[in-house]
């Protein structure tokens, strides 16, 4: 039965801030949504048929439908529409540069975006990972089926503060060897990297068959920064100091950014993988329903 | 070389330190924000610190530019540059009278003679203003001129715009004297002043005070007057009967002279359409003042009536020695009586109003129209009945002849549909059977309403002099409906405070609203003597309010109401068609009969010279001595005078060696203003190009 969905309006950043807790974020947001739209597209055991398939050699016995047999003569296997069988594993950038934004940071957006896919996913019977990163590994939580996954994770996310530099790369190299599960790989960042780094930092990971699903979380006032006077901007990562003319802001800064934004698009096209830009003053619905699509395409 | 009127005004050059201070110290450290991440930024110039050089040197010089120029602005530079006026050591002021005493035998041809001679005697060179004075003194050009310029204007007397001939306007010593005090005041130059008149003593100002002209350095007075003998002339006429005319003339003759001198002998003539009327010879003293008085003068057989009223010969000045004097018909005071359609008008309020208004002969009264029921358009004055009640608006023919001008006396009349009042209602019970008197009940007996009630409040302020009428033994038993309007003002009430007497307001003419019927019966005012009073003084106001007057002395302004022309005697009108739809005023110059049209017909206007004028006697050797003793006692006081204190510039001008008096001073401001201007038009864009301003709304 689909529940009555959440008002979009209480899906905005600034009400998400007043919840208090991420488990309370993550399930106004889900249940917010449609509930019942999505479904594990992996085949497993349940009660719901799916499809025959021709018996191979290992299929376990117990699952050939031996009427069939008895009609054909032929070994086929009942498969059934299951509830869950992937592995979904988040990578939360929280290096210092997440700490910007207001008045929602991107990291309590980025983390808002986290705990939902936690919170959708547990709800899916999937097994949960989460990693939180900034220059290297900060916290992992290996992907888990058990019960006490979504909570472990959330308490993660909660924990979670703006750290130091970036380093996305090295992130995703050290969290390659931990992630042999197939499944999905979700990366929330600022994605202050290198698109052609990036691009070899993920091109393993979809080799090893995962389907990555990448949120570009921006603000703003990043996007499209204004100044009256001539400003001087701090690095939150660096503490680099650049002294900048307004028309700069206005013009040159935009155009840049906008083609880092196109190049990590770009980026994430060649190497498969589902590229969302995510606004901290954004809904996350928007976001959520993009990873539906995503997973649905995916047949996950 | 440059000089400053007001060098004070540099120590603002103070003020320099300002953009300086502005340019090295400003807040040159830029804002301190947050970022996420600097790799797509560009740096830009670093800021400047306290340690470094001035920034934006352009803006910099641009700013203390402007401040220099604000300051020098202040300080009011100029530069000396050759004078116009040369080596002028004076400027030389000749004023000649135009007045219409000057009219007297050769006065102002001697007038004119001897300003040239006064001309001659201005060194070459030195400037020269003409003035022509009477009642008005008027310059002849704007700027001073050449000796020669102005000889050639004098010249053109007639010719030149009018301006040096005598005209019939009333001479004014003090107010000439003032302008002069003025003008010299004005002046960079020492004013000497030389005045060309006849010296009248009648031109002699109330205030002597006002003769004195501190400033002009010099006065001298050429005297043109020689003392002629004149007789001036005034005269009325009226007829109480249509057909023979009283007729008054008055004569004044001149202070001068010697009494018995034949030259005060006079012989009057009052001629009309056919010749002579009648003639009479009169010889006066000097200064005396008599009239002549002729009775049954047959008038002429013309619609309008005038007589020719002057001497048998000219005497020095003709302007005075005749005149045309139109005719007032005594009781040719005409008051329409009228009455509205709907009102019904007792037998008994026409005889009393009549016979209230002819009492005396004060007016006549046309009641031919009585029954018409319609306001006549032709008169200017009205006594009307209608019926007015309640609250009601007033009926729009009465309200459409009071905005012509006219003056209207309403009297609330019952509608002709009603019933007799004296037979009806709650006022008929209050009022007396007979005569309109109260019935005498006895000592005390009679109600109140029987009584009536006495006349309260009077508003004698009023113009129509209310507080003058014995009201005593008037009493009121009943009274119209009429109620006041906010703006109405009450000039007669019972002790009760019921309003019977009314004006209601009008811009144009007048209107008065008698809240009683006059039948006899609501009062027994129509009895009484006050009646008789109060209808006269009416029409006296109707008269007194009436928009133009009768008479008006040459020069005085006349104020003409809305859709009013004047004719001058000429048969010339004097008001441009476009200019009679608003109020005028209008200042006549020359004698005469004038006539003024209007809405409500045609009035003559007198316009009569000033009797002043027409008194040739000259001031006595005292009285010239007087004003000319205090202008030599300044002249001389200035002579001694030692050169003048660097504050008392004009005196100093006078002082200074010639070479410096050559030069004038040429401000500079009308040079540096728009160099301000357009110095901080340059650094509104330059700063706003340059600096960090907020441009395009961003």
């Amino acid at each position: 039965m689909a529940r009555a969905a959440t008002p979009l309006r209480l899906l905005r950043p600034e009400v998400l801030a007043r919840l208090g807790t991420l488990e309370l974020v993550a399930r106004t947001v889900v249940d917010g949504l449609t509930t019942g739209l999505h479904r594990s597209p992996h085949f497993g055991f349940s009660q719901e048929f799916a499809e025959y398939r021709a018996y191979a050699e290992g299929d376990d016995l117990r699952h050939v439908d031996w009427n069939v047999y008895a009609r054909t003569d032929r070994a086929y296997v009942k498969r059934f529409e299951g509830e869950t069988n992937t592995t979904v594993t988040l990578l939360l950038d929280a290096s210092a540069s997440m700490g910007f934004g207001e008045p929602v940071a991107k990291l309590d957006q980025a983390k808002w975006l986290a705990a939902s896919l936690a919170y959708l996913t547990r709800r899916q019977h999937d097994a949960l990972g989460l990693a939180v990163f900034d220059d290297g590994v900060r916290e992992m939580q290996v992907p888990s089926s058990r019960p006490d996954s979504l909570p472990r994770a959330l308490g993660l996310l909660e924990r979670s503060e703006a750290g130091s530099g970036t380093d996305i790369i090295a992130a995703l190299e050290s969290l390659r060897a931990v992630m042999t599960r197939r499944g999905l790989v979700v990366l929330i960042s600022d994605l202050y990297a290198e698109p052609e780094a990036l691009l070899d930092a993920l091109q393993p990971l979809a080799h090893a068959g995962q389907d990555i699903a990448v949120f570009h979380v921006t603000d703003p006032a990043e996007v499209a920064p204004e100044a009256a006077r001539v400003a001087a901007l701090e690095d939150l990562e660096t503490d680099a100091r650049v002294v900048v003319d307004p028309l700069f802001l206005r013009e040159g800064y935009r155009r840049r950014f906008e083609a880092h934004r196109e190049a990590l698009e770009s980026t994430c096209r060649r190497v498969g993988a589902d590229y969302r830009a995510l606004s901290s003053d954004e809904p996350l619905d928007a976001a959520l329903h993009a990873y539906l699509r995503f997973r649905e395409r995916r047949g996950r | 070389m440059t000089s400053l009127l007001a060098p004070l005004y540099l120590a603002a050059l103070a003020a320099l330190a300002l953009p300086w201070l502005l340019h090295r110290f400003n807040d040159a450290e830029p804002e301190r924000r947050p970022f996420p991440s600097t790799r797509f930024l560009e740096p830009t110039a670093p800021p400047v610190s306290r340690r470094r050089k001035l920034r934006y040197r352009a803006l910099f010089a641009l700013r203390a530019l402007a401040v220099l120029a604000l300051a020098l602005l202040f300080a009011e530079p100029w530069i000396p540059r050759p004078s116009t006026l040369g080596e002028a050591r004076a400027l030389h002021l000749v004023a000649v009278d135009t007045s219409l005493s000057m009219r007297a035998g050769e006065r102002f041809e001697r007038a004119l003679e001897g300003a040239r001679e006064a001309l001659a005697g201005v060194p070459a060179g030195e400037p020269v203003r003409l003035v022509a004075f009477a009642r008005d003194v008027r310059f002849a050009s704007a700027e001073p001129m050449t000796v020669q310029a102005a000889t050639t204007a004098l010249g053109r007397g007639s010719g030149g715009a009018g301006l040096f001939e005598a005209g019939f306007a009333a001479a004014d010593y003090g107010r000439l004297m003032q302008r002069l005090d003025r003008l010299a005041d004005e002046s960079e130059l020492p004013v000497r002043a030389t005045l060309v008149t006849d010296l009248q003593r009648s031109s002699l100002p109330e205030r002597r005070n006002a003769l004195y002209a501190p400033r002009l350095t010099s006065l001298d007075i050429v005297d043109v007057g020689v003392g002629e003998a004149n007789v001036a002339l005034a005269a009325e006429a009226t007829s109480d009967n249509g057909a023979q005319a009283r007729v008054r003339v008055t004569l004044v003759a001149s202070a001068s002279g010697t009494a018995g001198d034949a030259a005060f002998e006079r012989e009057i003539v009052v001629g009309g359409e056919g010749g002579v009327r009648a003639r009479e010879r009169v010889r006066l003293a000097p200064g005396a003042r008599e009239s002549v008085v002729f009775e049954a003068v047959t008038l002429p057989e013309t619609p309008e009536p005038r007589f020719e009223v002057g001497f048998a010969s000219p005497d020095a000045l003709i302007e005075d020695d005749s005149l045309t004097v139109p005719v007032r018909l005594d009781g040719a005071r005409r008051v329409a009586l009228a009455a509205l359609e709907q009102a019904r008008v007792p037998d008994a309020a026409r005889v009393f109003v009549t016979t209230a208004l002819e009492a005396d002969g004060a007016a006549s009264v046309d009641a031919s129209r009585l029954a018409e029921g319609q306001l006549p358009e032709d008169v200017s004055r009205l006594v009307v009945f209608a019926p007015l009640g309640g609250a009601d608006p007033l009926p729009t023919p009465l309200r459409r002849f009071v905005a012509r001008g006219g003056g209207a006396l309403v009297i609330v009349a019952d509608a002709s549909g009603r019933a007799t009042l004296g037979n009806q209602g709650s006022r008929s019970s209050a009022r007396p059977n007979v005569g309109g008197r109260a019935r005498s009940d006895g000592e005390g007996s009679g109600t109140l309403a029987q009584r009536g009630s006495g006349v309260g409040r009077v508003d004698v302020s009023h113009p129509l002099a209310l507080g003058d009428i014995d009201w005593g033994e008037t009493r009121f038993y009943g009274l119209g409906e009429f109620v006041p309007e906010g703006g109405d003002r009450v000039l007669v009430e019972t002790a009760e405070r019921r309003p019977v007497l009314i004006e209601r307001p009008s811009e144009a003419g007048l209107l008065l609203i008698l809240n009683e019927r006059l039948d006899g019966g609501d009062s027994n005012l129509p009895f009484q003597p006050a009646f008789v009073a109060l209808m006269r003084q009416v029409v006296d106001y109707f008269d007194a309010g009436r928009a133009v007057p009768e008479s008006v002395t040459v020069g005085d302004p006349l104020a003409l109401p809305v859709n009013v022309q004047v004719i001058d005697p000429d048969g010339r009108p004097l008001v441009a068609l476009a200019d009679t739809a608003s109020a005028q005023e209008l200042s006549l110059d020359t004698p005469g009969l004038y006539t003024v049209v209007g809405a409500l017909g045609e009035q003559e206007l007198t316009v009569a010279i000033d009797p002043r004028e027409s008194d040739l006697a000259p001031l006595d050797t005292e009285e010239r001595a007087g004003w000319l003793a205090r202008h030599a006692s300044e002249s001389a006081a200035r002579e001694r005078q030692p050169p003048a204190p660097a504050g008392d510039a004009r005196d100093a001008l006078a002082e200074v060696a010639p070479e410096e008096r050559r030069v004038e001073r040429f401000p500079l401001w009308p040079l540096l203003l728009p160099l301000l201007a357009v110095m901080l038009l340059a650094e509104t864009l330059y700063a706003n190009r340059r600096l960090d301003v907020r441009r395009d709304g961003t």
